[in-house]
C-alpha cells in the first residue's frame, strides 16, 4: 500500500484534556480521507497535528514515510484550507495565491503562469486583482483552495472548508471538490461534522469519538456495518435493540429482546448463547404491509402506528412493536394516489426485516 | 416653559438646513478649538512678523527678520538635532515597544490587563518628577555611576547626564506607553489563523513577520510613531533637564525666547518653522509608509 500519511499511536494532551487519544491511521496516496465526528471529538486537533500547528505528546506522524512529528508547518510539504479561509486581507487574490511561491523564490514569469493556472483551476479567471473582502464566501473558499494547491503539497488538509457556505452552494462545492481531487490526485484529509458531506465525498472515513477512532472504513462499510452504537447513531439514523441470545447455529443467531420479541440475526462466532448484546436496524430496511404473507423475511411482527411525520420524499412512521419497543421507519412513497404504503395513526401493520439488516454492535 | 419659542425656532432652523445639523453637535468642540487653539495661533502668526519691543512685547512694525534670522548654523543645528533625537526616539521605541506590545497582546487574558496597567502606571506621576528621577540616576554622583564604581567597573564617573544619549533615554522612557498602546491595539486584533496560514504556506517566522504581521499591524505602527515623534519634536522639559545647554532642542529655544529672552516674535517664528516642517514630515511619512488608505484615514 502506498502510504501518504501515517499516524502511529498519536496522543495530544492540552494540560489536563486529552484531545487526541492513541490514534493510529494509514492514509493512502491520492485518497479522499475524511475525519468525521461531533465538535470536540479531536478531529480538528488531529488535522492540526498533521499540519504541524500542534506537536504530538506521544506517538509519531509520518508524511511520505518521513517522521515529521517535530517539524514546523513550513518544513512540511502539507498545505491547509482553513475553516475561515484565513486569506490575507492586505493582499490581492493573486497576492494570496502566490504567497507560498514568493517564499520559494519562483521566477516571475513562472509564477505568473502558475497563478493563472491556479485561478483557472478554481474557476476564478480574471479575479486576480480583487481583494478578499470584495469576494463572496464561495469565491474566497476557492482562493484558499488555489493558494494551498499551487504549492503541489503531498497532502491537502481541509478544516470544514464548506461550513460557512449556504446549503445549495455547499452541495455544489462538495461535488466540485471531489472532482477536483480526482483530477489532481493529491491526498485530501477532510475534517467535517456533517455526516452527509463525508459520505458523499470520501473514499474512506474515520469516525472519531472523544479523541479516539470509533471506526475507519468506506462510506458503505460505515453506514451498513457500524461497529458501535455511537457510529450507528452519528451516521444516519438507527433503531437500537438489546436482548439475550437464546441459540446459535451455522447461519443464524436467535435472540429474545428485552421487550420479548424473538429475532433472527446473522450468525456471529464471537458470541455465545446467554450473552446480552445490542444491535441496530436502519429505518429504511423495514417492510411495512397491511396484510401478512407477502414477506418471507425472518423477522415478522405486528405493530401499531403511533406517530407519522411527512418528510416529502418519504414518510417517517413510529411503530410500536412491543410495550417497550418503538421503531422508526422511513417508507418511500412508491406510487401516486391512495396506496398501501400510506397508513394512519392507530393502524395495525405487519412489520418485517431481513436477518442480515440487523447489525450487532460491540457496545 | 418660556424658552419653547426659541426651541421651536432652533428646531425649525435645523429642519430646514439639514447640512448644518452636524455643526449643532460640534459647536462645543468648534468653540473650544477656536478659543484655545486657532486664536492663539493667529496671535503667534501675527507676532512672528512684528519687531521685538525693547523691553519685551512687540512693536507694530512688519518685518521678515524673525524668519531670516533662523537661517543661521546655530539654529539649524538645533533644528537638526531635534529631528535626529525625535527620529531616533521613534526608532528605539518601535524596536522596544513592538515585542513588548506583541507579548502583551498574546498573553493570557488574566495577565493582559495587569501588563497593560503596568504600561500606563508611570502616568500616575508627572513626567517632570520622573525626569528628575533619571537625573538622580544619571548624574556623576548618581546611582548608576555609584553602582559601577562599587563593582569596580569604572574608576572615574562616566558623564552620562547632559548628553544626547540622556535625552534619548528620557524621551524613550516618557513616551513608551504612546508607542505600546496603539501597537497593542492593532496586534491584538491580528487574526492568529493568518499567522498559521503564512506558516502553512512555507513562511519562516522572519518572513511571516515581514510579510504578514507588519503589514497587518501597520495602522498601529503609524499611529505609535506619530504619537511619539510629534511630541518629541516639541519637547522641552526632558531635554532641559537631561540635555542642559549642551544638547538644546528647538522646544528649549522657543521656551527661551518666550521666557528669559523676551523675544516673542522670534519664538513665534521658530514655532511656525517647526510646525511647517513637522506637518510636511508627517504628510511625507504617511504617504511613503501608509499608502493611500492611511492618508485618507488622516483626512
Amino acid at each position: 500500500m502506498d502510504v501518504s500519511v501515517e499516524l502511529k499511536g498519536v496522543t495530544k494532551r492540552f494540560d489536563e484534556v486529552t484531545a487526541v487519544d492513541n490514534v493510529s491511521l494509514k492514509i493512502r496516496r491520492g485518497e479522499f480521507f475524511s475525519l468525521l465526528g461531533p465538535s470536540g471529538c479531536g478531529k480538528t486537533t488531529t488535522l492540526r497535528l498533521v499540519a504541524g500547528f500542534e506537536h504530538p505528546s506521544e506517538g509519531k506522524i509520518l508524511i511520505n514515510n518521513a517522521d515529521v512529528s517535530n517539524k514546523r508547518p513550513y518544513e512540511r510539504n502539507v498545505n491547509t484550507v482553513f475553516q475561515n479561509y484565513a486569506l490575507f486581507p492586505h493582499l490581492t487574490v493573486a497576492g494570496n495565491i502566490q504567497f507560498g511561491l514568493e517564499r520559494k523564490r519562483t521566477p516571475k514569469d513562472e509564477m505568473l503562469r502558475l497563478v493563472v493556472e491556479a485561478l483557472d483551476l478554481v474557476r476564478l479567471n480574471y479575479m486576480g486583482d480583487r481583494y478578499p473582502h470584495q469576494l463572496s464566501g464561495g469565491q474566497q473558499q476557492r482562493v484558499a483552495l488555489a493558494r494551498a494547491l499551487i504549492l503541489r503539497p503531498e497532502v491537502l488538509l481541509l478544516d470544514e472548508p464548506l461550513g460557512a457556505l449556504d446549503l445549495k452552494l455547499r452541495k455544489e462545492m462538495q461535488l466540485e471538490l471531489k472532482s477536483l481531487q480526482e483530477k489532481i490526485g493529491i491526498t485530501f484529509i477532510y475534517v467535517t461534522h456533517d455526516q452527509e458531506e463525508a459520505l458523499t465525498m470520501s473514499d474512506r472515513i474515520a469516525v472519531m469519538e472523544t479523541g479516539r477512532l470509533a471506526q475507519v472504513g468506506t462510506a458503505e462499510e460505515i453506514y451498513e456495518y457500524p461497529k458501535t452504537r455511537f457510529v450507528a447513531d452519528f451516521i444516519g439514523e438507527s433503531n437500537f435493540f438489546s436482548g439475550k441470545i437464546t441459540a446459535i447455529d451455522d447461519n443464524h443467531l436467535y435472540l429474545i429482546t428485552d421487550g420479548g420479541l424473538k429475532i433472527t440475526l446473522p450468525a456471529d462466532k464471537a458470541h455465545t448463547a446467554g450473552q446480552h448484546i445490542n444491535f441496530s436496524v436502519r429505518p429504511e430496511k423495514f417492510r411495512v404491509e397491511p396484510e401478512p404473507g407477502t414477506s418471507d423475511w425472518e423477522n415478522q411482527f405486528i405493530g401499531e402506528i403511533v406517530n407519522k411525520i411527512y418528510l416529502g420524499e418519504s414518510i417517517h412512521y413510529v411503530i410500536a412493536l412491543s410495550a417497550k419497543e418503538n421503531i422508526n421507519v422511513f417508507l418511500k412513497k412508491e406510487r401516486s394516489g391512495p396506496q398501501k404504503t400510506v397508513f394512519s395513526i392507530g393502524d395495525k401493520v405487519h412489520v418485517s426485516w431481513h436477518r442480515d439488516d440487523s447489525v450487532i454492535l460491540v457496545d | 416653559m418660556e424658552n419653547t419659542g426659541l426651541r421651536k425656532r432652533i428646531l425649525k432652523f435645523f429642519n430646514r438646513h439639514e447640512n448644518l445639523r452636524s455643526f449643532g453637535v460640534l459647536s462645543p468642540c468648534i468653540f473650544w478649538i477656536g478659543i484655545f487653539f486657532l486664536l492663539p495661533l493667529l496671535f503667534m502668526a501675527t507676532y512672528s512678523f512684528l519687531e521685538r519691543g525693547l523691553y519685551g512685547g512687540v512693536n507694530w512694525l512688519f518685518t521678515w527678520e524673525n524668519y531670516t534670522r533662523f537661517v543661521d548654523p546655530l539654529y539649524l543645528k538645533i533644528l537638526l538635532r531635534t529631528f535626529r533625537i525625535s527620529f531616533l526616539t521613534t526608532v528605539i521605541l518601535l524596536i522596544v515597544g513592538y515585542p513588548m506590545a506583541y507579548r502583551i497582546a498574546r498573553a493570557d487574558k488574566r495577565w493582559r490587563n495587569i501588563l497593560l496597567f503596568l504600561v500606563i502606571l508611570p502616568f500616575w506621576t508627572s513626567d517632570l518628577i520622573r525626569t528628575y528621577a533619571w537625573m538622580l540616576i544619571l548624574r556623576d554622583t548618581g546611582l548608576l555611576n555609584g553602582l559601577l564604581k562599587y563593582l569596580h567597573i569604572i574608576r572615574e564617573p562616566l558623564s552620562l547626564l547632559y548628553t544626547e544619549g540622556a535625552i534619548l533615554l528620557g524621551l524613550a522612557y516618557v513616551y513608551l506607553p504612546f508607542m505600546v498602546l496603539p501597537l497593542y491595539a492593532s496586534i491584538e486584533k491580528l487574526d492568529t489563523s493568518l499567522l498559521e496560514a503564512a506558516e502553512d504556506l512555507g513562511a519562516t517566522p522572519f518572513w511571516r513577520f515581514l510579510k504578514v504581521t507588519v503589514p497587518l499591524t501597520k495602522s498601529g505602527i503609524l499611529a505609535g510613531s506619530l504619537l511619539v515623534f510629534i511630541p518629541s519634536v516639541g519637547v522641552f522639559v526632558v531635554s532641559d533637564l537631561l540635555g542642559g545647554a549642551k544638547a538644546m532642542m528647538i522646544g528649549n529655544l522657543v521656551q527661551l525666547q518666550f521666557g528669559p529672552a523676551r523675544n516673542w516674535p522670534f519664538g513665534s517664528a521658530a514655532s511656525f518653522i517647526l510646525m511647517t516642517i513637522v506637518l510636511l514630515a508627517v504628510f511625507g511619512y504617511l504617504k511613503f509608509a501608509g499608502g493611500k488608505e492611511a492618508l485618507e484615514e488622516v483626512r
